[in-house]
């Protein structure tokens, strides 16, 4: 389990984060919902620890971020993260070098699935097979967290829909996954749980299912009431 | 230990291609010193003695024996080491803000691997460390070969052999980086990888807390160096020569090692709770 | 480890390593190849020889270094350690000896050994310390003085304004003595506005901190022609109680048979003795006029001894202070050939009562060397300065001989 306890974050003199907390479970899709610039990509960086903040803390199974816990956690951002000179191949030699979870048959799958090739350098992929790599990467380790920041966005249809698709597929299953979006529609099907975020703080924390039926809303329904008061 | 030495071998690659280029322009530098100069010389001798009917000694009374010497202190010889140098300083910084600013943030990845994070600003100080270390010994291959290019050009009687210490000794200028003795080429680029340290230090100020670290990464940089010249330092101020040669030599050796020390304590810091990505 | 994928950076260790090792023997070995001088005796007694150490310099083509011979074999400063390299130049010296001996009473004072002092009970020191910063300010002369009790183990140290110090441009130190409680310090003056120098003795009484007295023993105007005042070479370890200033008249004068050339003659105008146990100035008339042209070289005892070139070798006059007279005048024969260069180039050394001449030959190969008592005007040793034999000579070395200095004496 991943929670978040009370962080607090600041740019200059703009308090981005006023006290953010949630958890996120293993074997669900929790989605950080809100505009762009409320902070839901800082509050990835800031539980992989690549920002710092104040206030509260992040635990991860219940302890701070530390070196083991980089092999059970994993981050797949909204730019590419492996030198462009490499090739796809390279890039997954240099994981399996550093990750003792490497999977490399999962990441032959995924290759197969995404149709890319091997020998292909990321300096000339089109952004959506760049955003293919990462999720590769990404998922090919035997993380039990991967944290994605909007992996729909700026994407043609077709990759959006083959992204999706793992989603539902095996290759996530029992994981615990946080994603972010701005934009709810693509996946809202796929969901389990849903932190809207405003302001700085979490204003609503629920579960999509249990709203669905108890209270016959969806997640807009219930971003509607939020943000439009 | 493992994953510091992939991590080594990753930064020592990255640089590969470059190093290469660096190589060959070091190499294609000095070889034209060494054409540029001894013709430049024969041609003198060949005025002289056919053009001028002046006799072999009395050549060699004007302008001396052909040394060595005269092609390290020529120009292209001189471009071939700064050209390397300024490269490996520009590269101090290139290393770190290649993973931030290049078209693909790799510091995401270099920072979420499963390893002590110190481990990546050890590698690229020990990556930078044996280039330049590489360098400095591609210069002690070069020599050999260069004064064999030159006795091979240079008749006998118009030739001064030195051995590569003695034209190291009488240029001055390469004695900075072929110190004397095996002691101070030890001291002196164990003291060149503390800047490194300290500098490797001031960037990550910079990383950490951005413009306000531009001043934190100065300040720091004073510090070391503050810290580092201290015997020196309060030597000049109170003008009394309080510490023997050789106390001086050790007490620089303790401070350089603190000095280091404290960037590597200082940077693990940084890097562990300050960084953004 | 897998080889393969690290190929490059053992390649890159290996060879620096590899290359760097090579250099450094190579380095060591090219600088055991400079030839080997040594002392070697034609007659007397080899011992005599063995505390000579003498300065010099080597060259080949533009390939020069600093070396030094003594009688067993030469050093050159290539060939010594890091560490030996650290402590300069100037091994031998008073105040090497003294840091030796007392390692943290010296630390922090010059290194001059005018500005030193030792006997068996006390060492003194008195120095214009530079300033590193600001350099000079005439205003600012001070003695800095101390002063160790070798058997209290105590130390005073204290700082003492040159008395009437806006009037010099420059203070000299020239010796320190310590006697009866009070400490002398000996020093030229270059005096700011009449561009006069003068010799002074200030008397400072240093467990108290006080100066008591300063005395000018010579003052000389530079308006009518160039003039020297100096205390003459003594044996610091001797402890002698007379300081013997000398004051010396600069002539240009043509060469005889040069064309044109001038040189500088010097000419011993008057002398002065001081009696340091007593304070007694008496200034002494010059005897004849051979003297006159000879160089105050040394203060033995109650002796002055005046060195000059003489034809086969050098003389060496003495003149006893207390009963004013000349007590031997004599030419210590330096063994010459046709091969030999003036006797101009030559460094002499008076010392423990003896005299010490190395003369280089006009090659600048090989040299001489004589040793003799000043007492008794004996040739105690002649030797000659060559390299070793089996060495193997490159051509047109050279060695030029700097200085000489004679280990134990300062």
């Amino acid at each position: 389990m991943i929670e978040v306890k009370n962080i607090k974050k600041k740019f200059g003199r703009k308090q981005v984060l006023k006290g953010v907390s949630f958890t996120a479970k293993k074997g669900e899709i929790t989605c950080l919902i809100g505009v762009n610039g409320v902070g839901k990509t800082t509050i990835l960086k800031a539980i992989m620890g690549l920002t710092p903040y104040y206030g509260g803390e992040i635990l991860i199974n219940g302890k701070r971020i530390n070196k083991a816990a980089y092999e059970k956690i994993t981050f797949i951002p909204d730019a590419f993260i492996m030198p462009s000179s490499m090739k796809i191949s390279e890039a997954m030699a240099f994981m399996k070098d550093f990750y003792a979870g490497w999977n490399e048959e999962r990441a032959r799958e995924l290759l197969e699935f995404f149709r890319l090739k091997e020998e292909d350098r990321i300096a000339n992929l089109s952004k959506g097979n760049v955003a293919k790599v990462n999720l590769l990467l990404g998922l090919a380790l035997d993380a039990d967290f991967v944290l994605m920041d909007e992996p729909f966005s700026g994407i043609d249809i077709f990759t959006r829909e083959q992204i999706a698709e793992v989603f539902t597929s095996h290759l996530i299953e029992d994981r615990g996954v946080i994603i972010t979006t701005h934009e709810i529609n693509d996946i809202e099907h796929l969901i389990d749980k849903a932190v809207l975020l405003d302001e700085g703080i979490v204003v609503k924390e629920f579960a999509v299912e249990e709203i669905r039926e108890r209270e016959g809303k969806s997640v807009v329904d219930v971003m509607r009431e939020v943000y439009r008061p | 230990m493992n994953k510091y030495l992939k991590l080594l071998n990753f930064e020592l690659n990255r640089f590969f291609k470059i190093y290469l280029v660096l190589i060959v322009l070091t190499v294609v530098l000095q070889m034209t010193a060494v054409i540029v100069e001894c013709r430049q010389y024969l041609k003198q001798a060949n005025e002289m003695i056919y053009g001028m009917n002046a006799s072999k000694e009395q050549f060699l009374a004007d302008y001396g024996q052909m040394s060595f010497v005269h092609i390290v202190t020529n120009g292209w010889f001189m471009w071939s080491i700064a050209i390397c140098a300024v490269t490996l300083i520009i590269y101090v910084f290139f290393i770190w803000y290649r993973d931030w600013f290049a078209r693909n943030t790799f510091a995401y990845r270099l920072l979420t691997l499963p390893t002590d994070r110190i481990n990546v600003y050890l590698a690229k100080a020990t990556a930078i460390f044996l280039m330049v270390l590489g360098l400095i010994s591609l210069q002690l291959i070069l020599f050999p070969v260069e004064q064999g290019i030159f006795r091979a050009m240079i008749p006998d009687d118009f030739r001064q052999d030195l051995s590569t210490a003695d034209i190291i000794t009488f240029s001055k200028y390469l004695t900075v980086l072929f110190p004397g003795t095996l002691i101070e080429f030890v001291a002196r680029y164990g003291a060149g990888l503390m800047v490194v340290l300290v500098l490797f230090t001031a960037i990550l100020f910079e990383r950490c807390y951005r413009f306000r670290g531009i001043f934190f990464g100065a300040g720091y940089c004073a510090l070391a160096a503050g810290i580092f010249l201290s015997p020196i330092l309060i030597e000049m101020f109170t003008e009394k020569v309080y510490l023997y040669p050789i106390e001086r030599f050790f007490a620089e050796v303790a401070l350089g090692l603190f000095v280091s020390g404290m960037s590597i304590f200082i940077s693990r810091f940084l890097l562990n709770y300050k960084i953004r990505v | 480890m897998h080889v393969k994928k690290y190929w490059r950076l053992i390649l890159l260790a290996t060879v620096i390593v590899f290359s760097v090792g090579v250099y450094y023997v190579q380095a060591k070995i090219a600088a055991d190849r400079f030839p080997d001088f040594a002392i070697r005796k034609v007659s007397g007694d080899e011992r005599e020889a063995e505390p000579i150490y003498i300065d010099g310099f080597y060259n080949e083509g533009n390939k020069e270094e600093t070396l030094w011979i003594r009688a067993g074999g030469s050093e050159y400063w290539r060939q010594r350690s890091y560490f030996d390299r650290l402590e300069g130049g100037n091994f031998i010296s008073f105040t090497k000896h003294l840091q030796k001996k007392y390692r943290n009473f010296m630390r922090g004072k010059e290194e001059n050994d005018a500005y030193y002092f030792e006997d068996r009970d006390f060492v003194g020191y008195a120095a214009i310390e530079t300033n590193l910063l600001r350099g000079f300010e005439p205003t600012d002369f001070a003695f800095t003085v101390a002063c160790l009790d070798k058997k209290r183990k105590d130390t005073v140290s204290f700082r003492l304004p040159v008395p009437d110090r806006e009037r010099y441009t420059m203070v000299y130190v020239e010796k320190v003595h310590v006697m009866n409680g009070v400490m002398k310090v000996i020093t030229t003056n270059q005096s700011y506005n009449s561009n006069s120098i003068e010799s002074h003795v200030y008397t400072i009484d240093w467990k108290r901190k006080k100066m008591l007295s300063d005395e000018t023993v010579f003052s000389v105007s530079q308006k009518n022609g160039e003039m020297l005042v100096y205390p003459v070479s003594f044996d610091r370890t001797k402890l002698d109680r007379y300081v013997v200033f000398s004051k010396r008249s600069l002539e240009e004068v043509p060469e005889k048979d040069g064309e044109g050339d001038i040189t500088t003659q010097e000419k011993t105008v008057e002398l002065a003795a001081y009696d340091l146990e007593t304070g007694e100035r008496k200034k002494i008339g010059l005897p004849e006029k051979n003297v006159a042209e000879a160089e105050p070289a040394l203060v033995s005892g109650s002796t002055l001894y005046f060195q000059k070139l003489a034809e086969n070798g050098i003389q060496i006059i003495a003149y006893d202070l207390e009963k004013g007279k000349i007590i031997s005048d004599r030419v210590f024969a330096v063994p010459r050939s046709e091969r030999d260069s003036s006797l101009r180039d030559s460094k002499i050394k008076l010392t423990n009562e003896k005299i010490y001449v190395a003369v280089p030959d006009t090659d600048a190969k090989t040299g001489k060397i004589l040793i003799g008592d000043l007492k008794s005007g004996k040739t105690l040793y002649e030797g000659r300065i060559a390299a070793k034999e089996g060495e193997d000579l490159p051509k047109g070395y050279r060695i030029t001989l700097l200085d000489l200095n004679v280990e134990g004496s300062f």
